[in-house]
């Protein structure tokens, strides 16, 4: 339940004040397991309920300083209240269940709040360019529980409490920006870097599903991420479109997990490369060109096997150590914006686009498998998603 | 979605060599073995290179047992019934000593335990079902209250059917502790390893927790990864001292046989 105000007062020219208020009541339902049929031997089992406050009052101004500079500041406060009726686990340093605290009644049993900052400085060097500078705090008392790189129907939100601090996130961030050739060409050049306090993730073969004792699995460290962002883009005439390319890295040190030794996070993808172009043939008739590089994800392989219970098990290397070979794709389109009645809402065009033009075999995940016809042999495989598609879309609107 | 799978080459670095040691303690008719191997590099490719000349000892804090190595199978190490019968609640401490140092260490050690046996099948099914062309076995048992954690394993015609990781069955009685287990699937045989006329023997045994994790964890690993639903790959945390690869272990266990005599559908 969500409960949710915003005002914004021009106090005068020069200020802009934004101020507001929010409270939601979050009801979490971890999850239930119910068995059908007689030879079922699970009736009902149902983690319990967590229940969680949050609350926020937030104020910022936008100010012109001169014609030249302007401010935006403001701040966030942010309370994260836990509710009963719950119980909760006390863990000992090898994150074994040691107590419980059990809360009866309804009401807050422990509270999180923080104070967020932030602040933007904007100077306008000319009528063409501009440098921005940015720093803000984000804190995070909900996170999800996700395990696999991919989000999955079976992820779980759970909440800060006392055993899980929530995150503090520091970002600054710095950033030129200038139109070329009489407003045809917008180009930007953006560096940024953030450090992440009380950064979670799961220990190896973290039991998620139904597990009360969900707190255990989790370990607690640091998280950093910096970048550089350089895009041009094209913005008239028949021709348009834009090149963008970031280069970051992304890292996690969390106790417990790579024997405490930093290590990339799964979306740690250094090189990120894009261009997409247009072009108008006429009014009914345009062209497009899409084609992306990413270095490709992190990944953790074996470097030695062994032998028990009669299979080859792998031994792996430092999490993340690896990488998948780099992802890159060619998507062409045209798009035939099909005639119109005059005065009439209804419009509509055909797509015609073919998706990955050279059918690279992007890998999605490599596996290890045992051999089946030869024994002891081990092999690589990989599993790659869509190949050369070509689609033909209709389109509509009224 | 449209996906597609193939072989593909991979170069992969050369890991450290490590001791592994496969060892279970039995309190039955069945002898009690360690099996002492290496490691090897990923794409090796071949059977495990065997340790045929370990110390290996056992100890219960009062008595010590050395276990004799196979003349016939090199890297297994044997305690007949008669010399030791592993016995529920005592803490069993494990030695192994090697003649060169493996991962720099000569000296490996390991504790378990045997917990009780407390599962008493009364009775179990054998069902052939065609929409899935499997053989499917349920169990009819009382789980006791308090926490269990079992190991179910088949035979037909005595051989092992469950001969590998990701055949083995564990389960935990978390949901469904202290309940009648009115015909659990307990096994999931294939089409062609049972037969009108096979006896067909399903091992149940009461495991450690510790064991039950670690099996669980190697079929994780084991198994394909499918990023939507897979955590990240992790090396399998065993008991050995040292950083040796593999567990140590002890349980006792339950049979029940049966022939099977003609196929019913399901």
């Amino acid at each position: 339940m969500n409960l949710h105000s915003n005002f914004d007062w021009f106090l005068n020219p020069d200020n802009k004040l934004n101020f507001g208020f929010s409270i939601i009541y979050h009801d979490f339902f971890p999850g239930k397991i119910k068995g059908t049929g007689q030879e079922s031997v699970i009736d009902e089992y149902r983690l319990p309920d967590n229940f969680a406050l949050e609350s926020a009052f937030y104020f910022g101004n936008d100010q012109k300083i001169t014609r030249q500079v302007s401010l935006k500041y403001g701040f966030r406060i942010s309370i994260f209240n836990n509710l009963g009726p719950s119980t909760l686990f006390h863990y000992n340093a090898d994150y074994q269940v040691s107590d419980s605290t059990v809360y009866v009644k309804k009401g807050i049993f422990h509270t999180y709040w923080a104070f967020e900052p932030r602040v933007g400085i904007i100077f306008r060097l000319n009528e063409n360019s501009s440098l921005k500078t940015s720093y803000a705090r984000n804190v995070q008392y909900i996170q999800k529980a996700q395990n696999s790189t991919a989000g999955n129907p079976l992820d779980i939100w759970f909440q800060a409490n006392p055993n899980i601090k929530p995150q503090i996130g520091d970002q600054i961030a710095m950033g030129y920006y200038r139109n070329l050739n009489n407003n045809n060409f917008e180009a930007s050049l953006e560096v940024y870097y953030k450090w992440i306090k009380n950064a979670i993730d799961f220990k190896d073969h973290a039991d998620l599903l139904l597990n009360k004792y969900l707190d255990g699995e989790l370990r607690v460290g640091k998280a950093y991420s910096y970048g550089l962002e350089f895009m041009l883009k094209k913005t008239k005439g028949k021709f348009s479109g834009w090149l963008s390319y970031t280069y970051s890295r992304s890292m996690h040190q969390i106790a417990g997990i790579n024997g405490g030794k930093k290590y990339p996070a799964p979306y740690d993808r250094p090189n990120d490369l894009s261009l997409v172009l247009n072009y108008d043939i006429n009014s009914h008739l345009s062209l497009g060109m899409t084609w992306v590089y990413l270095t490709g994800q992190p990944v953790t392989f074996p470097v030695s096997r062994f032998e028990y219970g009669g299979s080859i098990i792998p031994v792996y290397s430092s999490r993340n150590a690896y990488r998948l070979p780099d992802y890159h794709r060619l998507d062409l389109s045209l798009n035939w914006k099909l005639k119109q009645k005059k005065g009439k809402k209804f419009g509509h065009s055909l797509n015609f686009s073919i998706y990955n033009v050279y059918n690279r075999k992007n890998p999605w995940v490599i596996n290890f498998e045992n051999d089946p016809d030869i024994p002891n042999a081990t092999y690589a495989e990989k599993t790659y998603l869509f190949g050369i598609l070509p689609t033909v879309t209709y389109n509509f609107h009224f | 979605m449209v996906s597609c799978t193939e072989r593909m080459d991979i170069k992969l670095p050369k890991g450290h060599e490590k001791l592994v040691v496969e060892a279970y303690l039995f309190p039955g008719d069945s002898s009690s073995q360690v099996r002492v191997t290496t490691s090897a590099n990923y794409f090796s490719n071949e059977a495990p290179v065997t340790v045929a000349d370990a110390g290996v000892q056992l100890n219960d804090g009062q008595n010590t047992w050395n276990f004799h190595p196979s003349a016939k199978d090199t890297g297994y190490y044997f305690l007949t019934p008669a010399e030791f019968r592993a016995t529920t609640g005592k803490i069993y401490h494990l030695d192994i000593q090697l003649a060169r140092p493996i991962g720099n260490e000569t000296h490996f050690e390991s504790e378990t335990t045997l917990p009780p046996l407390r599962i008493h099948i009364d009775s179990l099914s054998i069902q052939y079902a065609p929409d899935i062309e499997k053989w499917v076995i349920r169990i009819f048992a009382l789980d006791s209250t308090g926490k269990d954690f079992y190991l179910f394993n088949s035979r037909v015609n005595g051989q092992w059917i469950t001969d590998s990781i990701p055949r083995k069955v564990v389960r935990s009685d978390e949901f469904f502790d202290g309940r009648y287990l009115n015909g659990a699937v307990v096994q999931v045989l294939n089409k062609d390893e049972l037969h009108p006329g096979d006896h067909y023997t399903l091992i149940a045994s009461n495991i450690t927790g510790e064991y039950y994790h670690y099996i669980i964890d190697l079929q994780d690993e084991v198994e394909s990864k499918n990023p939507l639903f897979s955590g990240p790959s992790a090396n399998v945390q065993g008991n050995i001292s040292g950083g040796a690869l593999g567990f140590f272990t002890a349980f006792a266990s339950t049979s029940f046989k049966v022939e099977l005599l003609q196929t019913k559908d399901k």
